[in-house]
């Protein structure tokens, strides 16, 4: 079966050809869901509730778009409005779409010494930094440099433009770099920490 | 080129392609050098984290049963939901256990005693019934029933028992009181088996039993009065689908024993 | 690999083990056609462990393995009118990941912390389930249901039994009683299907302020105690009216995510907010 023929056998309530859709789409779906919820469980209910939307507008679906694209459109809208229930009022996922000119996105001290992060980045701290960022940076980065969605991509899930697009996954980039370079100072603190301590002490 | 600029530049064109003042000051800043190595060590470590993750299998069970419950899975089911009393009644002796279909096969026999099918010329379903044949009127008379294990298993799903009727000129039962009918026979044998030798099980059995006709006479006698009520019919249904069970697991016991 | 011990027990009560070595996720089906408990625990041993302790002289306990599907019969030896003697109790330690096909008469059924499709099935026994996950069919003619922190699909059919859950996360539960009460103390997850039906039974319901769901409650004769009106609205998916027969309540809690369908023909319908 092809998506094409599942999608239109879909369309008359065949329910092979639903599964089918799940099976070809679910697992991109899934780790979508998981990156950006972090866990199983809310990952699992988006996940459920990402695909009943989509297969109760199937009939709706006309081709205008990749079917892949509106399936990945429909996931993070659920996710966003899930994230933004639950998100904290200082990053609210109006201000990670629409920075504000003057206080938008984090700051890089320029001319200062960084850490350097090569040789440093595990995917256990990476995927730590990822959970951390607003929404929106999350969303972006995770379409972007995990899932290898392109700009023009973004956009159309997103509803926003190629350049915000861009903008957005630098910002997120750029915010991953500080959490990441913060999680480093911490692991080195608490190494010379570990070193002083004497064997046995109960500290 | 200052720092500053390029970090506009990078916001708006990212790492791909770099203008050539880009690249003259990167090469002279070692700052932004570590910084655009940091992005890059980034992008690097992102793309080894995996596109796919395997769900488990409850979530697709659980959305196939929403999708069905919402009417989008259009397909027939192996029991629908809306079915008239009589296919109903066919629906859930299709189904059943061995014992049930024991059941319905000499219920079916009991039904042929019913319509008095003449001697000299017996239908065919009647000629699979060697028991139907060798009982004499006087013990049908006297309400003997066939014994189940004499009885040849029903190798295709029985179909409902004929409607009986006392006389040719009467009109046909109801499809709810031939369900009736039919449980109503099957469960006359019961009192006469020696049911499995486990007193608890017994008990258990013949109380749920009591438990299940009371509520299918209170049921019976509602939907008389009011047989548009599809509650009490959607209940009924489920009450006699669950003493079809109970009497083949009380016969499924006999049977161990006789 | 096909390995078949059929085993007469002569002395009583006789303690029996069998290890089976499984590669997948196991398949273990167990008819006890005789009184007696069969527990289920699971660890993380690729490993299917069957403890048996049976009545002497009276029942013969068969142990079959053909590659992950594990098959175990214990049928009585004795003629009937000595039903008391007829015993015989299970202990099995299977995988976190196990199908079970579990059917006993009077025992208590225990299953643990396991995850997998299960069909349980008990005349008078009653069956408990803590920490489960999977597709779990339930069917007891007088046993009732404990289920504690489980999750999954749940369906549950009996005439007289009892039903409680017990801080569920199902996503679909299925409860049909003619004669038992029903509790549901729990979360209704979000586009979950609850429907819980009891003849002449109590159904009660106790969600707490972060459920959402769409409730109809009905009922032809019994009464619909309604605790929680205050935090209820009209509801405002769906259109379903009763009729003259049917008292109908419909309501809808928070946004309404989840379904939740209650019914009874006689029996009480209690409906009460948790905090």
């Amino acid at each position: 079966m092809t998506e094409a023929e599942a999608i239109r056998l879909a369309q008359a309530g065949n329910a092979a050809a639903f599964e089918f859709l799940y099976q070809l789409h679910g697992r991109r779906v899934y780790a979508l869901c998981l990156r950006m919820v972090g866990n199983p469980a809310d990952a699992e209910d988006l996940m459920q509730e990402a695909f009943l939307q989509l297969f109760r507008k199937i009939a709706t679906f006309r081709g205008e778009s990749a079917f892949s694209t509106w399936l990945h459109r429909m996931t993070v809208n659920v996710v966003l409005m899930r994230l933004r229930k639950k998100s904290l009022p200082t990053d609210s996922l109006e201000e990670t779409m629409e920075p504000d000119a003057e206080n938008s996105g984090p700051k890089r001290d320029v001319g200062a010494p960084d850490l350097r992060l090569a040789g440093a980045v595990d995917r256990v701290n990476l995927e730590r930094s990822i959970e951390q960022l607003p929404p929106g940076y999350r969303t972006v980065f995770v379409l972007h440099d995990v899932q290898g969605y392109e700009h023009n991509e973004i956009a159309d899930i997103m509803g926003c433009s190629v350049g915000n697009s861009k903008s957005q996954l630098h910002k997120a980039r750029t915010r991953l770099r500080e959490l990441l370079q913060e999680e480093i100072r911490q692991q080195a603190r608490e190494e010379r920490k570990a070193a002083k301590t004497p064997t046995g002490s109960l500290e | 080129m200052h720092c500053k600029e390029l970090e506009s530049v990078l916001e708006a064109e990212g790492l791909a392609q770099l203008s050539k003042d880009a690249r003259l000051h990167l090469a002279t800043c070692g700052a932004c050098q570590g910084y655009v190595a940091d992005l890059n060590t980034i992008i690097t470590a992102a793309k080894t984290l995996p596109t796919e993750v395997n769900p488990p299998d409850r979530i697709w069970i659980s959305l196939r049963a929403q999708l069905e419950a919402e009417g989008l899975i259009k397909e027939p089911v192996e029991v629908a939901e809306r079915f008239s009393w009589w296919e109903g009644f066919g629906a859930w002796l299709k189904p059943r256990t061995l014992a049930a279909a024991t059941v319905a096969a000499f219920v079916l026999a009991t039904a042929i005693y019913v319509t008095r099918v003449p001697r000299n010329n017996p239908p065919e379903a009647a000629k699979n019934q060697p028991r139907v044949e060798t009982l004499s009127p006087a013990q049908t008379q006297a309400g003997v029933s066939v014994q189940p294990s004499s009885v040849p298993p029903a190798n295709s799903g029985p179909s409902p028992a004929p409607v009986p009727s006392k006389n040719n000129k009467e009109l046909a039962p109801s499809p709810s009181e031939s369900a009736s009918f039919t449980l109503d026979q099957a469960e006359l044998d019961v009192p006469n088996m020696q049911l499995a030798g486990n007193s608890q099980v017994d008990i258990a059995l013949r109380q749920n039993l009591r438990t299940l006709n009371a509520f299918i006479a209170e049921c019976e006698l509602h939907l008389k009065q009011n047989p548009q009520d599809e509650l009490a019919r959607e209940y009924l249904n489920t009450a006699y689908q669950q003493k079809a069970d109970l009497l083949a697991a009380m016969m499924e016991g006999g049977r161990g024993d006789n | 690999m096909l390995f078949a011990a059929s085993t007469a027990i002569a002395a009583s009560p006789e303690h029996q083990e069998r290890h089976f070595a499984v590669q997948g996720h196991p398949v273990v089906v167990l008819q006890n056609v005789v009184n007696g408990r069969i527990e289920v625990k699971s660890w993380k041993n690729s490993e299917v462990v069957v403890s048996s302790t049976a009545a002497k002289d009276k029942v013969a306990i068969d142990m079959e393995q053909v590659g992950d599907r594990i098959d175990i019969a214990a049928t009585s030896t004795v003629a009937a009118g000595q039903p008391h003697e007829v015993e015989a109790n299970f202990q099995l330690t299977v995988p976190e990941h196990t199908e079970l096909q579990l059917k006993t008469q009077t025992g208590l059924i225990y299953v643990e912390q396991v995850t997998g499709d299960m069909k349980l099935e008990s005349i008078a026994g009653d069956v408990h389930l803590k920490e489960v996950s999977g597709y779990i069919i339930v069917k007891t003619t007088g046993g009732s249901l404990v289920c504690t922190l489980c999750s999954g699909k749940l369906e549950f059919t009996s005439v007289s039994g009892n039903a409680q859950l017990l801080q569920p996360s199902f996503t679909n539960v299925n409860l049909m009683t003619t004669s038992g009460n029903i509790l549901y103390d729990g979360d209704f997850l979000r586009t979950g299907i609850y429907t819980m039906k009891s003849g002449k039974g109590l159904v009660e319901v106790r969600f707490s302020g972060n459920d959402s769901f769409d409730l109809q409650a009905k009922t032809y004769s019994g009464t619909v105690d309604n605790q929680a009106a205050q935090f209820m609205q009209p509801e405002q998916h769906t259109s379903r009216h009763g009729n003259k027969f049917t008292r109908v309540l419909n309501r809808t809690i928070g946004m309404g995510f989840a379904k939740v369908e209650i019914s009874t023909y006689s029996g009480t319908i209690r409906i009460l907010k948790r905090d």
